[in-house]
């Protein structure tokens, strides 16, 4: 294994882990706060993809559509948090899974019905498609970089914001002690609505800057949403700390299992083996991962309410 | 059961068993493929039903024990190995022991925990199969032979498989009727009203809920068997969360914890899968809204519904 | 009379609170031993200690001679716990006879039974039928739980905890919200209960303590102040000062 590679794939794992962080970050505080299992909180990663493809095809400026995107797929969220969302808050989670597992039916039809069955592509601007040296004879898209550091900007200031505000505090208590919240006289429904619209706006941004090197694609959410699960019951639900902490480590282990496993099995297995077993191995760590941290701590990593 | 309901029953079976002359007779074999995938369907929404309805075990995971079922079918059928009592036994022991072991860390959780490692443990299996480029991975495997199960019994023959199935699916409901009245069955629904009562009345709940999740998953598994022969392809695909999602809609479009709630509910799943594309290309729209108009509304299902009407019609 | 429960030192804390700091208890056949205290004193705190409910982080319970301390709840059932909780805990939409029977059901070793109906064993039926006459539910068998009045779902709770023939009874304020006559009612229940039992009583009604306990501790802030037979308790000092003296200054 030579250095280069492995700095490289650590850089994919990370890309890997701020996308994962943007989705799960908007399902754990939903989850936390309003007890609302949202299935199709990945159709908001799909939207974006698609909105943000359509206006850079358009306006043929990628930074004028990420910036409209954002805030069109945070109004989204309002427009579905006040249409549909808030009325499955009291329901039980069946309840919860069947009408947004019925969403996300309705989603992704309505996006084939604008866009039609097709994924959508767009180039990105010359400037960021170059690679950029990071040393010696290590190169990495500048892209990438990109999505790293957008991602990572946004991780911290959700934390700033989550830690350092009275909207924050409102947030966490609300996370661990609902009837609080609401004993405080605080407009709770503001709050959910708030909370909501900005996780979709967090999962928009993931899906569009992932857009340009997939494409954006009907159901795109809906599989690595399932990760997202995995994210954020790995962290603990209702944590912001605990989404950071493990989709870098699943990015992380996800990305360098899938690329060096076999050169490690081979130490103790025949190259044969090795070769058959580790992608199937790999596919499994993530989950292997999950089960460990629940049979140690059933409530996640920074869990603030036990399961 | 009520006397109508009885007679209902009788009817039913009946109608089902002349099936398959009616549509040699008619020339509409479709309709016999049709009829098939809805019962295949129905076995593994009452095995759903089992711990999600009567227990309370909300999984959503469910399908990745059909995927098990069906590869148990597809991979003995790659190496030429086509006895069907093998491969049914492959299909129980393969799917049991996942149920097995992933109960084990599954059970320790509850709600929405649950539900999240449900679906996590049924997408590490679709990962994995489509990982394994041995079984055609994302592309799936081509099932060239049905199962053999012995002389005088050729599954090849629609007509066969289809009694095969309806024997299963009548099996399937017999042993769920009697299971859940069982002194398991008061057992596991006691334990979905109040689980501490239980356990003070010293019932080790975490046992009787694993051994109806191994059960619930081979239940199944059967279903997953029957269904590799029945398509003759397996894929990945057979065992993603959204195929768990449908199980579900099944469960409670027909009516949760009854018998033959799972069974009407596949049927109207199949009714809609079947009708509704040929009005519109844009029929999972509709589909999505009447799921949502079910969570909002429809406690119960149908079989809810209707017994809410009779009530209101009767004095 | 034998000991049937034992508990040394136990304790545990909710983050940094001592719910229960350093209590020891014995439960002896023929005994109700009663545990009286302030709201917040730790009482039902103690009793899902010693059900297994919750865990000490220090101390050792015995259930008659075995160790007990870190069994789950199931099995310290098999060793003859039986309780009641302070707040109803009940299968509400079953009937009364399918919670008694499955209170049954609980002591006859396991119910992995798949196939034959429950509810249908005479010997199983005969046993129901004892515990709600007893409990005095006779006419309310077919009736659903939840549908029952508060003073009866007291009574079915006991009669679920009676089910298997407990050694040891913990009973969590059984007395609470009942009328003078159920009260009366309970005490009669509660004298023919500890000839076969020993029996841990935690209680705010004064008058059910009083005419039942044979032993009484009182417990203030997680630790015991007190403890001895009903009349020294009358007469302690500090007893009165901690609870007594507000409410109940009549048995002084």
């Amino acid at each position: 294994m030579d250095s280069a590679l492995v700095m490289i794939q650590v850089l994919n794992g990370l890309q890997l882990g701020v996308l994962l962080f943007l989705l799960a970050a908007g399902l754990t505080l939903v989850f936390g706060i309003m007890d609302f299992i949202n299935l199709a909180h990945g159709a908001f990663y799909m939207l974006g993809a698609f909105i943000c493809a359509t206006l850079a095809l358009w306006l043929d400026s990628f930074l004028l559509a990420v910036l409209l995107a954002v805030p069109i797929t945070f109004v989204i969220g309002v427009v579905v948090e006040l249409g549909i969302a808030r009325q499955l808050y009291q329901a039980d989670h069946l309840e919860q899974i069947l009408a947004t597992f019925g969403l996300i039916l309705i989603a992704d039809t309505l996006v084939q019905m604008i866009w039609g069955p097709e994924g959508l592509t767009f180039a990105l601007p010359e400037i960021l498609n170059g690679q950029v040296r990071l040393f010696y004879d290590v190169e990495f898209p500048v892209y990438r970089i990109l999505i790293i550091s957008a991602g990572l900007l946004v991780a911290l200031a959700l934390y700033l914001v989550v830690s350092h505000t009275r909207i924050g505090m409102l947030i966490r208590a609300g996370a661990s002690n609902r009837r609080m919240v609401e004993a405080l006289g605080v407009d709770i429904r503001m709050l959910f609505t708030l909370v909501f619209a900005a996780g979709a706006a967090m999962a928009g941004l993931a899906g569009l800057m992932i857009a340009p090197i997939t494409e954006a694609s009907i159901g795109m959410g809906n599989e690595i949403l399932i990760v997202a699960f995995v994210v954020i019951v790995i962290g603990g639900i209702g944590s912001v700390q605990g989404a950071f902490l493990g989709a870098m480590l699943v990015g992380l282990i996800d990305t360098l299992g899938r690329s060096f496993l076999d050169d490690f099995l081979r130490l103790f297995l025949s190259h044969q083996a090795a070769e058959t077993s580790a992608p199937a191995i790999s596919a499994m760590l993530i989950y292997i991962l999950m089960a460990v941290i629940l049979t140690f701590r059933p409530q996640g990593l920074f869990g603030v309410r036990s399961s | 059961m009520s006397k109508s309901g009885g007679w209902l029953a009788v009817v039913t079976v009946l109608g089902a068993l002349l099936l398959p002359f009616w549509a040699e007779y008619a020339g509409e074999p479709f309709i016999l493929d049709v009829i098939i995938r809805l019962m295949i369907l129905a076995i593994a929404a009452s095995s759903l039903n089992l711990i999600l309805g009567y227990s309370g075990m909300v999984s959503l995971g469910h399908a990745v024990f059909i995927g098990i079922g069906a590869y148990a079918v597809g991979i003995p059928a790659y190496y030429d190995l086509n006895s069907g009592w093998l491969q049914l036994a492959a299909a129980l022991g393969a799917s049991g022991c996942f149920a097995l072991l992933t109960g084990l860390i599954c059970l320790r959780t509850r709600g929405a925990y649950f539900i999240m490692i449900t679906l996590a443990f049924a997408q590490m299996m679709y990962f994995i199969f489509v990982s394994i480029e041995e079984y055609g991975g994302d592309d799936g495997l081509v099932i060239y032979s049905r199962s053999e199960m012995g002389p005088g019994v050729d599954l090849d023959d629609n007509s066969q498989l289809y009694f095969l199935v309806l024997f299963c699916l009548i099996a399937v409901m017999i042993l769920i009727h009697r299971l859940t009245r069982s002194d398991f069955g008061q057992v596991i629904r006691s334990i979905k009203i109040n689980e501490v009562r239980m356990q003070a009345l010293g019932f080790d709940t975490f046992r009787y809920r694993l051994v109806c999740y191994v059960i619930s998953g081979m239940i199944c598994g059967l279903a997953g068997w029957l269904l590799g022969n029945f398509t003759g392809f397996i894929s990945p695909e057979m065992m993603d969360w959204t195929r768990s999602g449908e199980l579900i809609a099944m469960v409670l479009l027909g009516g949760a914890a009854t018998v033959v709630g799972p069974l009407l509910g596949a049927g109207i799943f199949i009714g809609v899968e079947t009708l509704l594309p040929e009005m519109t290309i844009y029929w999972h729209l509709y589909l999505g809204i009447l799921l949502i108009i079910v969570a909002k509304f429809g406690r119960g299902g149908l079989l809810g519904w209707w017994t809410r009407w009779q009530g209101r019609s009767r004095p | 009379m034998s000991v049937e429960l034992e508990a040394w030192g136990i304790s545990r804390s909710f983050g940094g609170i001592h719910a229960v700091a350093d209590i020891d208890l014995c439960l002896e056949k023929g005994k109700i031993h009663a545990v009286i205290g302030p709201n917040g004193a730790g009482k039902t705190t103690l009793v899902g200690l010693l059900a297994g409910s919750l865990t000490a982080d220090k101390g050792e319970i015995r259930l008659g001679r075995r160790k007990a301390t870190l069994l789950p709840v199931h099995e310290r059932v098999k060793l003859g716990l039986g309780r009641t909780f302070q707040i109803t805990s009940l299968f509400g939409e079953l009937s009364v006879f399918e919670n008694i029977a499955i209170a049954v059901q609980g002591y006859q070793g396991h119910s992995f039974r798949f196939w034959a109906p429950a509810n249908r064993k005479s010997a199983l039926i005969k046993r129901v039928h004892e515990l709600a006459s007893d409990a005095g539910l006779d006419h309310e068998l077919d009736a659903r739980a939840e549908a029952l009045s508060h003073g009866k779902h007291r009574l079915l709770e006991i009669a679920m905890a009676l089910a298997g023939f407990p050694s040891i009874l913990l009973l969590d304020e059984p007395a609470a919200g009942l009328g003078a006559e159920e009260t009366q009612n309970l005490i009669a229940i509660l004298n023919r209960l500890k000839s076969d039992a020993a029996v841990l009583l935690v209680e705010h009604d004064m008058d059910v303590v009083f005419s039942v306990a044979d032993e009484v501790t009182v417990m203030v802030d997680g630790a015991v102040i007190a403890t001895g037979s009903p009349d020294d308790i009358r007469n302690n000092q500090q007893a009165q000062q901690a609870y007594l003296g507000e409410s109940g200054s009549e048995y002084a």
